[in-house]
């Protein structure tokens, strides 16, 4: 089978032809690689980040967010309101996700339908997308009693509150619930794209290279004609002067959401001003508990329970759903705003402490039209991110049921993330009301970035882009709204619905 | 104001202005150098001192929690900025600037001392003011470095293992093309049953 070619290896400019040029390898540009090539299709994959392996997964913090994430780890809106955790390394976000799959749900598919012009992705035509891929990436129920103390939490508050609560699916196979699928896995356990689809598409013969960063894509007319792209430097990230062409009948960007549309602005491609509007991106806050017992919040599967008690709370309102990150010492510390004597006290805590998040499904209502990405001066992607109204109202109500949820738990203190440490007794937790919410009032994550090239107004049913007869976009970015679930397994079903568009504009 | 790097940018520039106009004077008294221990990749010496203080403020040593100047901290995030774009090692430099500029310090809060030549005390009182001004670009800038800080303080084998953790488990060199076997399984967990 055929290597990765990685950035290294090129001494000179290199120029290549092929039926399909496809921008990044995640979840999108790996199942679609991975479906051409065994349509017989001849595939060039260009993706900026690395290839790594379980050799290169020492689950070192220290290094692992520099090394596997989109700037360097620190990738954030433009106000540094969200930090947007986003994979850059070949397979994607895939390679250091935490593995939640969910199908999409049937409501978020009618609501494209209904709202967005969304043709032929119901869940009769989805169904068959999503079984293949389940089965491909061993996508299965996660055994309950393999949960670890820290999503306990949330089984335990939720059915003592009577609230919705269940375990979770995740794609992984002899997983060792170590923890760390957030750092890459080194045990192959995880079912990522490097280790399933791309594989599949090497043997297909496709040419996958590695630390080549897609600059623009060429046109003419309606007709594009290729990629121009450069090599980085690994380690610096920064072009190292050989420069890559490659000729394409067919161009596809699955840059992901953010880094897709930046291509498309970079490329002269707005669809009327269109592209890079309508990115979404679950805004997500966080509740800290401290409980008698210790949780151990850096062991075992990272999400493994959830919540949807909340995900739809009626018109009018964004819903929310609660899931639990990992609590790894470095991750766990960029959430809270203490600093000194408060910040060290906080994190003696770490090992008693188990973290909820509340993820908001944002793009829903009428008038949330989520973020707008533009360039910036140096080509990157910036990401305007408003907190309107109805989104700081989910979020005040998401602190305060995730407060109860921990109460409920046996937590013994509560605390939030707020520019103003605070930490609460049980029976304090009603004050969370009069805290305030929004941009930098305390702090806000993404790891679900969704939109800005989207369905049913920038591309059309069959991925293809609104101004040209032979680019596709097959990634996140082309959902309409949020899902309300975890987006990786949508993407992989779409993509493979995808392929067969794909395909037919070869021809 | 609006919440956007620009608006960074722009405060930076107005800095920059001040310290024009100032020339000599407050907004150039007083650095505290530190030596860094490696050589500066994207700081300049005063950015880099700028970055020691704020990094020991916001990791001061405490019991046996070692400070941000003990394992290096300024150090790391130097090396980091320098394999990000070179607009936001630019960015950087520019808040550690202000945030040392005593003129911009008198200007918000009432010092008239550079950062570095600041009590703790001082120091510590700065950071607050930043973390919750009513100026948004001040919370961002608080943002930003306390994240840079913490990041890079706590993954920190020394600073974590106040925490209880013991750091990441070995689970050897399962290599690459590996077959999909039972695994040993980490400390702490119980895996899952191999398919």
């Amino acid at each position: 089978m055929s290597q990765v070619i990685e950035g290294h290896s090129h001494t000179r400019d290199l120029v290549e032809s092929c039926d399909v040029c496809i921008v990044g390898s995640g979840a999108g540009g790996a199942v679609l690689a991975a479906g051409l090539t065994e349509r017989g299709l001849d595939v060039v994959v260009l993706e900026a980040g690395g290839a790594f392996t379980s050799a290169d997964f020492d689950l070192d913090e220290s290094k692992a967010y520099s090394r596997f994430y989109q700037g360097r780890g620190t990738q954030a809106t433009d106000d540094l309101a969200f930090s947007l955790l986003q994979g850059r390394s070949v397979g994607g976000s895939t390679t250091i996700n935490w593995t939640t799959c969910y199908r999409t749900p049937d409501r978020i598919l009618a609501h494209w339908a209904e709202h967005h012009g969304v043709e032929g992705v119901d869940s009769a035509s989805m169904r068959p997308h999503f079984e293949a891929v389940e089965e491909r990436l061993n996508i299965h129920d996660w055994p309950e009693e393999l949960v670890n103390a820290n999503n306990r939490v949330v089984l335990r508050g939720c059915r003592e509150l009577g609230w919705e609560a269940h375990t979770l699916r995740r794609n992984v196979k002899g997983c060792a619930n170590s923890g760390y699928c957030g750092v890459g896995c080194p045990v192959n356990g995880k079912q990522a794209m490097h280790r399933t689809y791309l594989p599949d598409a090497l043997a297909g013969g496709a040419r996958i290279y590695a630390d080549v960063s897609a600059k623009a894509i060429t046109w003419s007319g309606r007709r594009a004609t290729g990629v121009d792209a450069e090599v980085l430097d690994r380690r610096s990230g920064r072009p190292n002067g050989i420069r890559v062409r490659v000729d394409a009948k067919v161009v596809v960007s699955s840059a992901g959401a953010l880094h897709g549309p930046a291509l498309l602005l970079r490329s002269g491609l707005d669809a009327g001003g269109k592209v890079g509007k309508r990115t979404m991106i679950h805004p997500v806050c966080a509740v800290t508990a401290v409980y008698p017992d210790p949780i151990r919040p850096w062991a075992g599967a990272p999400q493994s329970a959830a919540s949807h008690q909340f995900v739809d709370r009626g018109e009018g309102k964004v819903g929310f759903f609660i899931e639990t990150p990992p609590i790894q010492p470095m991750l766990g510390a960029t959430g809270p705003k203490a600093f000194g004597e408060d910040m060290v006290a906080f994190m003696r805590h770490l090992e008693n402490a188990s973290t909820t998040l509340a993820l908001c499904v944002d793009g829903l209502l009428p008038e949330d039209d989520g973020g707008v990405v533009t360039l910036r001066a140096d080509g990157r992607p910036s990401l305007n991110y408003p907190t309107r109204p109805f989104l700081i109202e989910a979020i005040r109500e998401a602190h305060m049921r995730m407060a109860e949820l921990h109460v409920a738990a046996g937590a013994t203190m509560i605390s939030t993330l707020h520019a103003t440490p605070t930490a609460l007794a049980p029976d304090a937790i009603g004050t969370l009301a009069d805290l305030p919410y929004g941009a930098l009032e305390h702090t806000m994550f993404s790891a679900h970035l969704m939109g800005g090239c989207t369905m049913g107004t920038v591309v059309d049913s069959t991925h293809r882009f609104a101004e040209m007869d032979n680019l596709f976009v097959v990634d996140g970015s082309v959902f309409p709204s949020s899902l309300g679930v975890n987006p990786s397994e949508t993407i992989y079903a779409l993509a493979r619905r995808a392929t067969s568009f794909v395909a037919d504009g070869v021809s | 104001m609006p919440l956007t790097r620009r608006t960074i940018l722009k405060y930076g520039l107005a800095g920059a202005g001040l310290l024009a106009v100032g020339g000599v004077g407050l907004s150039l008294r007083g650095t505290i150098y530190r030596d860094p221990r490696r050589p500066l990749q994207t700081l300049s010496p005063r950015q880099f001192s700028t970055l020691a203080a704020i990094a020991d403020r916001i990791s001061p040593a405490s019991g046996d929690a070692p400070s941000a100047w003990e394992v290096e901290v300024p150090e790391g995030i130097d090396e980091l900025m320098s394999t990000k774009a070179p607009a936001d090692a630019e960015e950087l430099g520019m808040v550690l600037d202000l945030v040392e500029n005593a003129l911009v310090g008198l200007m918000f809060d009432l010092r008239a001392t550079t950062f570095t030549g600041s009590s703790p005390a001082t120091q510590d009182a700065v950071l607050a003011g930043m973390r919750t001004s009513s100026i948004a670009a001040r919370r961002t800038m608080f943002h930003a470095l306390r994240g840079l800080c913490c990041a890079t303080y706590w993954s920190h084998p020394r600073a974590y293992a106040i925490t209880g953790y013991r750091g990441p488990p070995d689970f050897g060199n399962v290599g690459v093309p590996a077959p999909i076997v039972a695994t040993p399984p980490a400390p702490e967990s119980t895996p899952e049953a191999t398919p």
